[in-house]
């Protein structure tokens, strides 16, 4: 009997002649969950790619269940019982559920696809995980949490012996994380080795048995959970040490409001959100997913179309729905989707620096010489890791591509900014830079609004809290030494009533 | 980067080197039958620039095949260049640019259109490269506008048609219903062969119908469908050339309607002559596109040497019947592919 | 950090556009060593000429292609265009109007058709393939109405002129082209309008929420393609002095063609229009040299096609490695 269901050992790659893995390492017990930290860059993307054969490595070898193996193809993985789920889904949101689970294997009767056979077969899967929808369902009409059980569904209609879970719970709710917890623990009493990604140390402490620390492609340490406080898995993984402490913030002006918001409704999702933030001030928005914060955001800025709303910046009434007005009155919007929304990921840093600035470069062309200069001041400023400033910003790790978003608005001189998960996807190392400059914005007399599903970056930045449910603010908190997650929590999920049964 | 030029032009000269074989070995092969010359020897030579309207049409390589037999049997080299999909004045223009950069000593022409080729006409009066006109006749107020004199070598489209229309006259009862199938509009031997069939025959049947199916086979099919729904009692459908006809046979086979009605075409290609012999079209339209080409050879080398030459030629049209199609079946083989 | 290669490849795109201008000069080098090996005159001052004249009208509509391309869309219709502009024009010479009048006349309407296309795409959210699919179809239908399908000719001298005069030994026409590409590379890569085109064309929404009116630049590419077509138009008209209502069939897919080959991306945002007339030229003179080398008829539409095949597959080279 071998000890490991999963071993690899030794595995190097290298792209474009840099190696990007080196002699990583990572050995999985049957029926444990196995943390992989690290932070971004660090190589775990590329060893999972490796383990599901999306990419060829170089040298090194994997064992399962103490066999050697050298996959062809992911689907030769998979038929293996190696499965992956990624952050980004590998559904076809125009099928259907049954259909997505046997994607690639599909119940056959004389050559055609036997439906009915798929669909019992499929709900007996779903049952399994507690999926609760029809599997005629088309996927598209599935909320996140739900995709992410179809996946599961995916991976154990095969023998699964590995199933990596690449972030999962970077966009479901907390509810919807306790599901998902409970899946994994049944997964686990069956003995299947789970791999488990993610950057939120309370989760990983609260679901993970081992953990092995990446850092800078190489194998840093492999410990036990139960015996590692987080300030040493972050000084592992970073190398360094984190502070989640309270920052002092002096800036705040209570005299000079910098945004004031009134009767803003938008559609069924918001219901009349008031409320001012004073110039200084770091504002945070707390609630669970689908509790409107992102289309308040987007309401506030022009890009949704409100009626009747009042929107001012400073003492300036903005004549709504412009998107264009919002920049020029200086107030910015940082997309969480920074691949969608944020960057054009194919252009240049400089260019996506310039965007929304090019009048600064104009007198009657524009001068590329003063825009290279602005990025390179700015690559410094923010530090932010390129090549070059034409560098194609999607050869930037996430990071480094929040730095540029900052960095584009940062340029524009804007007096509100508006952060929507700004630290999701990226590092802690990182992140303390994202915190750092978001103090220095403050610092300098612009006000901040933060949308944050961390807790954690909540309490650490900002000076007050709307909590949402359900597109209205249930409460407003201050930020005082009386301030709890656990507060916070509660009116996020129950609007402030302890007593209510969810 | 460096490595995505380097690969480019291995491409390039990879893709020139090859047809510049394949072009060399053509010419040794069509100049064996004749003494061999140097291929790369282009000043000793006449060379005859010849522009079908297109390259994908039977009667258009007929009318190149006549015109390369004559070439070879003179030992001079003919450029045969056509536009790749549409027969446009512009392509046209194009092509008769190069072949003067080339150097060619004359250019015979089925021009696109008879009004489109003022500029390159112009062309050619410049570089002083004569001009044989051939099948479709460029009109005489393009030919004055540019100064020049220009043969012209084919039939008479009007003439052919009305063939065609007097046969029908002699043949058939008065008042039958005939539906026409046109060509492109617009096109001067497409509104000919209309006008020629009608003139003669317009009186005498009843026209109820009349349509442009574009030259095309599939036009001629769906138009014929349309017009034998609305019109279940036509005998007669005339076709101004034959892939029409042979779309507007389709239609009135899958109809059931082949015994009650006759179809004649135009243009006489092999497929219309096996056709008329198999009795299922009633006739079709014989120009000679071949003796075209033969006369524009010809004619061209003499031009060159100085000779005066016909300004004119009618090359006849014939209407082929299960009466003459034998004799003129053999006749055509001569210039197969 | 660990990208060190990856930064000295990526470094400097500027000197990489200077290799691709070296690369086909140095292609049409060799095509004329090939030619001048086959004893044929290829490349002469005059043929250059010729051949830079033949292509000019797709060069031209390739310019407006290049940027609906950019915007990651697509217009069908620009053929259509040609042959509506040359009818229309045609009608009013013969009519009496004076020709510059006609010109800047006909180059309204293919801006006004182009806002036609734009309103669809960009307000309407139609794909612009289905916008230009039909409009390619209703422009050319409204070509046939305006003369019943016939063909104009007999122009007075003045038309070809406008193309055809000489300046400095050459045609107005190459001059003009190169006008016009000088003027939209300086549009494209130094005003406000050509990188928000490119924005949209890299990512639409984040555009947006940069603060790009989105709607109204899309339409604004489109416009550009209508005007651009036209007076693709206006030089085939002055070209042949003659107006045929089936001209500029398939010149949409020749421009495309162009375009792609130039290096410009389908799928919009990246790319460089002083390219798009190296990828027209380079068409032309395979075309032209092909014709001369006495090529087959067959055998030229066959080497194009791999020509163009062969152009993006090289141009992917890099993607394909980075996989």
């Amino acid at each position: 009997m071998n000890d490991y269901i999963l071993e690899m050992k030794n595995i190097s790659k290298s792209f474009f002649g840099i190696k990007v893995l080196e002699n990583a390492q990572l050995q999985v017990k049957p029926g444990e969950v196995h943390v992989l930290l690290g932070e971004n860059g660090a190589g775990k993307s590329t060893l999972i790619k490796i383990l599901s054969s999306a990419y060829k490595k170089e040298a090194g070898q994997i064992f399962v269940n103490g066999v050697e193996v050298d996959f062809k193809s992911p689907k030769e993985a998979i038929d293996n019982g190696v499965s992956v789920i990624y952050q980004e889904f590998n559904l076809n949101p125009h099928m259907a559920v049954y259909e997505n689970i046997y994607l690639g294997k599909e119940h056959l009767r004389k050559g055609l696809i036997n439906k009915k056979e798929s669909i019992i077969e499929s709900e007996k899967y779903m049952k399994l995980i507690g999926l609760n929808v029809s599997p005629t369902t088309l996927v598209s009409k599935l909320s996140v949490a739900e995709k992410q059980m179809v996946e599961i569904a995916k991976a154990i209609t095969t023998d699964v012996k590995v199933l990596v879970l690449d972030e999962p719970t970077a966009a479901i709710t907390d509810k919807e994380t306790e599901k998902l917890f409970d899946i994994i623990r049944s997964l686990k009493a069956k003995g299947v080795g789970i791999i488990y990604i993610s950057h939120r140390m309370s989760e990983l402490v609260e679901i993970g048995d081992r953990c092995t620390i990446m850092r800078d492609g190489a194998f840093v340490s492999t410990v036990e959970l139960k015996e590692t406080s987080v300030d040493e898995l972050t000084r592992l993984m970073v190398g360094r040490n984190v502070s989640f402490e309270k920052i002092e913030n002096k800036f705040i002006d209570k005299d000079q409001v910098a945004l004031r918001v009134e009767n803003l409704s938008f559609k069924k999702l918001l219901k009349n959100i008031n409320f001012e933030i004073n110039k200084g001030e770091i504002f945070g928005l707390a609630g669970l997913v689908g509790a409107g914060r992102t289309e308040l955001a987007k309401c506030i800025i022009g890009e949704y179309k409100t009626v009747g709303a009042t929107i001012k910046i400073r003492d300036h009434l903005l004549k709504g729905n412009s998107v264009p007005e919002t920049i020029k009155n200086k107030m910015v919007y940082l997309s969480e989707d920074r691949k969608d929304e944020g960057l054009i990921t194919i252009h240049s840093v400089k260019e996506n620096i310039a965007l929304p600035n090019l009048l600064k470069f104009k007198k009657i062309l524009l001068n590329d010489k003063k825009m290279i200069n602005t990025t390179k001041e700015y690559i410094n400023k923010l530090r932010i890791r390129t090549s070059s400033p034409l560098a194609e910003v999607k050869t930037l790790s996430g990071g480094n591509q929040q730095k540029v978003v900052i960095a584009k608005w940062l340029c524009l001189n804007a007096d509100v900014y508006i952060f929507d998960e700004p630290t999701r996807g990226i590092d802690v190392g990182a992140r303390d830079e994202i915190y750092a400059i978001m103090y220095e914005l403050i610092k300098n007399g612009a006000s901040i609004i933060m949308i944050s599903s961390d807790l954690v970056e909540v309490m650490k930045m900002c000076d007050r809290v709307a909590v949402m449910k359900e597109g209205q603010f249930v409460t407003i908190l201050e930020n005082d030494e009386h301030l709890t997650q656990e507060i916070i929590l509660t009116y996020a999920l129950h609007g402030g009533n302890k007593n209510e049964e969810c | 980067m460096v490595k995505k030029i380097l690969s480019l032009l291995i491409v390039c000269v990879l893709v020139f080197s090859l047809v510049g074989c394949g072009t060399s070995e053509k010419k040794v092969e069509d100049a064996s039958g004749t003494d061999v010359k140097d291929v790369t020897d282009t000043t000793k030579e006449l060379t005859i620039g010849f522009i079908p309207m297109t390259m994908n049409n039977e009667y258009f390589i007929t009318m190149v095949n006549g015109a390369k037999q004559k070439a070879k049997e003179l030992g001079i080299k003919l450029d045969v260049q056509a536009a790749d999909q549409h027969a446009s004045a512009a392509a046209q223009l194009t092509i008769i640019e190069n072949m003067i950069t080339s150097g060619v000593d004359g250019i015979c022409i089925v021009p696109s259109s008879s009004e489109g080729l003022a500029t390159a006409l112009e062309k050619c009066k410049e570089a002083g490269v004569p001009v044989i006109n051939l099948d479709t006749i460029i009109n005489q107020a393009v030919l004055d506008e540019v100064g020049l004199e220009v043969p012209f070598y084919g039939t008479n489209n009007y003439e052919g048609a009305k063939a065609a229309g007097e046969y029908v006259v002699a043949n058939f009862e008065a008042g039958i219903e005939t539906i026409i199938l046109t060509g492109i509009e617009g096109q001067q031997n497409a509104a000919d062969r209309r006008n020629g069939f009608f003139d003669a025959a317009g009186k005498h049947v009843h026209v109820v119908a009349e349509q442009s199916a574009n030259w095309e086979v599939d036009q001629g099919y769906t138009a014929t469908q349309n017009m034998l729904s609305a019109n279940p009692n036509i005998q007669l459908i005339f076709a101004s050339n034959d892939g029409m006809a042979i779309g507007a046979l389709r239609a009135v086979e899958e109809a059931n309607q082949k015994d009650t009605i006759k179809i004649i075409g135009f243009d006489a290609v092999s497929e219309a002559l096996n056709l008329v012999e198999a009795g299922d079209f009633l006739g079709t339209v014989a120009q000679y596109p071949a003796e075209m080409g033969i006369l524009g050879v010809e004619n061209m080398v003499k031009v060159i040497n100085g000779e005066t030459v016909k300004q004119s030629i009618d090359t006849g049209t014939k209407l082929i019947t299960i009466d003459n199609v034998a004799e003129h079946k053999e006749y055509s083989s001569k210039f197969a592919d | 950090m660990k990208n060190v290669s990856v930064k000295e490849r990526l470094k400097d795109k500027d000197i990489q556009a200077l290799a691709l201008y070296i690369g086909t000069i140095a292609i049409l080098i060799i095509l004329s060593v090939v030619c001048k090996l086959l004893g044929k005159n290829f490349l002469t001052v005059g043929n250059i000429q010729n051949i830079i004249n033949q292509s000019a009208v797709i060069a031209v509509i390739a310019i407006g292609q290049s940027i609906v391309i950019l915007t990651g869309g697509i217009d069908l219709s620009v053929s259509s265009v040609v042959g509506f502009v040359g009818i229309l024009g045609g009608l009013l010479i013969k009519g009496g109007m004076p020709i510059p009048l006609v010109c800047i006349l006909l180059m309204i309407v293919g801006l006004a058709l182009g806002i036609f296309n734009g309103v669809f795409v960009s307000y309407g959210k139609v794909p612009a393939f289905i916008v230009t699919l039909g409009s390619m179809q209703i422009i050319r239908g409204l070509t046939m109405v305006l003369n019943s399908g016939k063909p104009i000719s007999g122009f007075p001298q003045g038309l070809r002129t406008i193309t055809n005069a000489k300046l400095l030994g050459m045609p107005v026409s190459i001059i003009y082209l190169f006008l016009l590409y000088a003027i939209m590379i300086t549009v494209m890569k130094k005003t406000r309008l050509g990188r928000w085109i490119y924005a949209i064309g890299g990512n639409a929404n984040a555009a947006k929420l940069a603060g790009v009116r989105t709607k109204k630049i899309e339409l604004y590419a489109y416009a550009i393609g209508g005007l651009f077509a036209a007076i693709g138009g206006i030089f085939l008209l002055s070209r042949l002095a003659y107006a045929d209502p089936n001209a500029g069939m398939g010149y949409e897919l020749d421009a495309i063609a162009a375009v792609v080959i130039g290096g410009i991306a389908l799928s919009g945002g990246k790319g460089n229009i002083g390219n798009t007339l190296i990828g027209a030229l380079i068409l032309g003179m395979l075309k032209c040299g092909l014709q001369i080398m006495n090529v087959p008829v067959y055998y030229q539409t066959i080497i194009i096609g791999v020509t163009i095949i062969a152009a993006v597959f090289l141009d992917k080279a890099k993607e394909r490695k980075a996989e």
